[in-house]
């Protein structure tokens, strides 16, 4: 950080300027600001989509407000929290807390060792005292102060000026509370905590998405991932090499009788079987929602699921050239789960073919408004599934093109339609495919699961730090410092006041039990000006 | 065997519906209760801020908490009392009225609450409709106590309106028949999470209450200082607010820590920024900001007043436009 240069002043030099800097930099009232800042920076953050957590949505939004968005992008507000300007408020906040921390530490432990300071004379002689009854014992004080945990000190003779030998009074020093200053630094020192585990989860961590479908499986490593986010200090050897298969996956619907709810999922199940690593036994999984794989830190969630229709395709001498499941996402939005994707199959026939696939879980005609009819899915469930051909092309699919590919979609530039192909399958038909390229059959229903994969190294220490914090804070906001003086009159009797900081004025009301537990109501006095 | 399980699903599933439409009935009878309590509160304040004030009473030096007795209350009393204006017979006959409608409110719509649980087997804050009735009963009983402790039945005039508003609100524009629950939020996490998050809604609304009194007693308009005596001093309310939420501002830090836990399980990240945590974050920031500005940087207790007002009302877009108007994963509003 560069000091700013005072040209009109000229007591004030660069060190100045530096020290005055970190001064400003580690006061409270910055630090108050910093953080109200933060609170600011993050309102954009919700309300425009976010890149990392929806790059959808921003290129949609993108395309909607092209103008507003360029200005968006420059300001980095489709990715706030990993925006430098977002960064920069929080590491100034996590130097100006090291910066208060540092000497605040070094004042608590100078105070935890050093005893109650002596009160001067003039404070005493100010203070609201209470009047213990004739009799009572300093002894009996001392005990029930100890009993609640206050550190007691004697100060003899009382007042100090007064001569030894006179019946000379003393007065007893009585704190607690020091805890509260520990605690309030705990849950400090816990949020720098709290970073730097989130930090180091980030770093040395990674998340990986991977589509199965029932009677497959995947490995945990690079090659077999749909995506994959790796964190810097993560190399691709470092992922343990476990294996899942997926054998069945579970789901049921709410039934068509519970009314709006109505096919909303009820539960999922990923029925799995793992290996921990090669050679290892395998172990059975039942892998659902809020119930994820834990291989060696790696966790393995079920985040989404649909149709993957059994389907093979015969060329015109009836030899199978493809024949697998077929993964069909569902529509968004679309409860009766309507999946569409595609079918590509490069190799085997006269000509590379690629069909539009749509899936219908309970297919039913409908008439249409038009007095036409329709086939719509009418429950998620797969009653009466129905697969669809919208369209069907023929020629290169363009796979070895290096063009970008998605097995969701097809590249149809260097391919032409083949008209005829459209039509519906049941499980178990087979259809022709026209101009004698072949066949399709409709094998099966099964199902496939999404699975993302996390590792956070950070998230057992944030955990940590987080109820450090917590714990930081419940002390600092729970025990308050107080002080009680028991005041031994020259002549014998006790005098008893309380002192108390801001907002703990009820400390007062411990020193009256007090004063009624070494007997008799008590009068105040006010020691005369 | 199937005949005798399709029966007793059928009745599992009347016995739901009956329950379910008990609990319609008592959320509206308690409606009609609340509308009283609200009516007598108001007829309480009306009555005491047309009755010109009086000279304030004699002030006596009183050693406070000794008239308690050793032992008495865990929770000491509130520092010195500063006399405020006096009440007649009457005045006070009408707060116990107003006191006793807002408990027999809170008990018909404990039960509306009790029948909810009946009808779907599980803890009543799966949804936007039973947060909401759950954290009005809850607000209404943190009244209660206070009323009965602290001694401000003038709280209640913020306080029960603002809970019959939360049970009209449920009952009309976020209302959801007993069902059952979204797989992804069928976890103990979550439970343990909007649990808290219910209680700390409900007292920090209490505690806006407080701030809104406070600020009206604190005021420096004569016409409003005039009227107002009869309320605690401003130094009561600002302790009592900054007890409540000094009380609450932990539980919210724990339900925001529960949530992070149920999201790594949910989803595989503790925290994802998305608008719910998102939110809120900036509401805890901003309760942190008001216990530090009241603590340590010595703010004048109006601007600190303003600061909970601010954090309570993120707190109040982050459970109606953010759950109502901006997706994220957070499915629960649905
Ligand atoms: C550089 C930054 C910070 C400084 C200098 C600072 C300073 C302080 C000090 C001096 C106290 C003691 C209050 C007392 O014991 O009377 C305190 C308390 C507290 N601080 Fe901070 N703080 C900083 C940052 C933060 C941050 C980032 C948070 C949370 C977002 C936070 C939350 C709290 C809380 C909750 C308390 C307890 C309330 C209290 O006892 O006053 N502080 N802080």
């Amino acid at each position: 950080m560069s000091a700013p240069v005072a040209p009109g002043n000229p007591r004030l030099g660069p060190g100045g300027w530096l020290r005055w800097g970190w001064r400003t930099l580690t006061s409270m009232r910055t630090a108050l600001w910093l953080l109200a800042l933060l609170a600011l920076a993050a309102i954009p953050g919700s309300l425009l989509p976010q890149r990392p957590t929806d790059p959808a949505a921003v290129l949609r939004y993108t395309r909607d407000h092209p103008g507003l968005a360029r200005w968006l992008h420059r300001v980095e507000f489709f990715d706030v929290f990993n925006a430098s300007w977002f960064r920069a408020v929080y590491l100034l906040l996590m130097i100006s807390l090291v910066g208060c921390l540092v000497p605040r530490g070094r004042m608590w432990w100078r105070q935890w060792r050093t005893p109650a300071p002596t009160p001067t004379q003039a404070a005493v002689e100010e203070a609201v005292w209470h009047q213990a009854k004739q009799g009572a014992q300093l002894h009996q004080a001392r005990r029930w102060l100890r009993r609640r945990r206050y550190r007691v000190r004697l100060v003899q003779p009382w007042p100090p000026s007064s001569q030894p030998g006179t019946g000379e009074g003393g007065l007893l020093i009585a704190d607690k509370g020091r805890l509260r200053e520990l605690g309030n630094l705990a849950f400090h020192l816990a949020l720098l905590g709290i970073l730097v585990a989130v930090a180091l989860g980030r770093h040395y961590g990674y998340r990986a998405e991977v589509v199965v479908a029932e009677g497959g499986g995947f490995t945990n490593s690079v090659v077999q991932f749909d995506s994959y986010h790796p964190g810097a200090g993560v190399a691709p050897g470092d992922l343990p090499e476990f294996t899942v298969s997926l054998h069945q996956l579970q789901v049921s619907f709410l039934p068509p009788s519970s009314g709006q709810d109505a096919g909303k999922p009820e539960g999922f199940a990923a029925l799995t079987t793992v290996r921990d690593a090669p050679g290892q036994p395998q172990r059975e999984v039942r892998i659902g929602p809020n119930r994820p794989l834990e291989v060696e830190g790696t966790k393995v969630y079920l985040m989404g699921q649909g149709y993957a229709p059994r389907i093979s395709v015969r060329d015109a001498s009836g030899r199978v050239v493809f024949s697998g499941p077929v993964i069909l996402l569902p529509r968004e939005g679309d409860r009766s789960m309507t999946s569409t994707g595609v079918l590509k199959v490069p190799d085997g026939l006269a000509d590379q073919l690629g069909l539009e696939l749509t899936f219908l879980p309970t297919g039913l005609r409908l008439p249409t408004a038009q007095g036409g009819q329709q086939m719509v899915s009418v429950f998620p469930q797969a009653s009466r599934p129905v697969l669809v051909i919208t369209a069907a092309w023929r020629g290169d699919l363009g796979l070895d093109s290096g063009r970008a590919q998605s097995v969701y979609r097809l590249d149809t530039q260097a391919m032409r339609p083949l008209p005829g192909a459209e039509g519906e399958l049941t499980p178990g038909t087979t259809m022709q495919l026209p101009q004698g390229l072949g066949s399709i059959t409709f094998d099966g229903v099964s199902r496939f699961a999404g699975f993302t994969l996390a590792s956070d190294p950070g998230r057992g220490w944030a955990l940590a730090a987080a109820l450090l914090a917590l714990l930081g804070l419940v002390v600092s906001l729970f025990v308050y410092p107080a002080t009680v003086w028991v005041w031994v009159r020259p002549d014998g009797s006790l005098m008893v006041s309380g002192q108390a900081g801001r907002g703990h004025e009820h400390v007062h009301a411990q020193t009256g039990r007090l004063v009624v537990w070494l007997g008799e109501s008590s009068q105040i006095r006010r020691s005369s000006p | 065997m199937t005949v005798l399980a399709a029966v007793l699903a059928a009745t599992a599933a009347e016995a739901m519906h009956r329950y379910g439409q008990l609990s319609n009935s008592l959320v509206k009878a308690s409606m009609a209760v609340y509308t009283c309590a609200m009516l007598a509160h108001a007829l309480y304040a009306a009555r005491q801020v047309r009755t010109p004030a009086r000279p304030a009473a004699v002030e006596q030096l009183q050693p406070v908490g000794v008239a308690a007795g050793p032992g008495s209350s865990s929770v000491p009393d509130l520092e010195p009392q500063q006399p405020s204006q006096p009440q007649s017979r009457s005045e006070q006959r009408v707060g116990h009225v107003a006191l006793n409608l807002t408990i027999l409110a809170a008990l018909v719509l404990t039960a509306a609450v009790a029948a909810r649980v009946m009808a779907v087997h599980r803890p009543p804050w799966g949804n936007m409709y039973e947060f909401s009735l759950t954290s009005a009963l809850l607000a209404t009983l943190i009244y209660v106590v206070a009323a009965i402790r602290w001694r401000v039945v003038g709280l209640g005039v913020v306080v029960v309106p603002l809970a019959l508003l939360g049970v009209g609100l449920a009952a009309t524009v976020l209302y959801v028949p007993a069902g059952g629950l979204q797989p992804i939020l069928d976890s103990s996490w979550l439970v343990i999470h909007v649990a808290t998050v219910v209680g700390s809604f409900a007292a920090y609304t209490v505690g806006a209450a407080l701030c809104l009194l406070y600020l009206a007693r604190a005021s420096s308009r004569p016409s409003w200082a005039g009227r107002l005596g009869w309320l605690p001093s401003a130094q009561r309310l600002d302790t009592m607010s900054y007890r409540l939420h000094a009380f609450t501002f932990p539980v919210y830090t724990f339900s925001v820590i529960a949530g992070a836990i149920w999201a790594e399980a949910a989803w595989g990240r503790y925290w994802g920024w998305d608008p719910k945590e998102t939110w809120a974050f900036i509401v805890w920031v901003l309760y942190a900001i008001y216990l530090h500005a009241r603590l340590t940087a010595g703010w004048s207790g109006r601007a600190a007043a303003g600061l909970a007002l601010l954090a309570y009302s993120g707190f109040i877009v982050n459970y109606f436009v953010i759950n109502l108007l901006v997706s994220g994963l957070h499915s629960y509003a649905r």
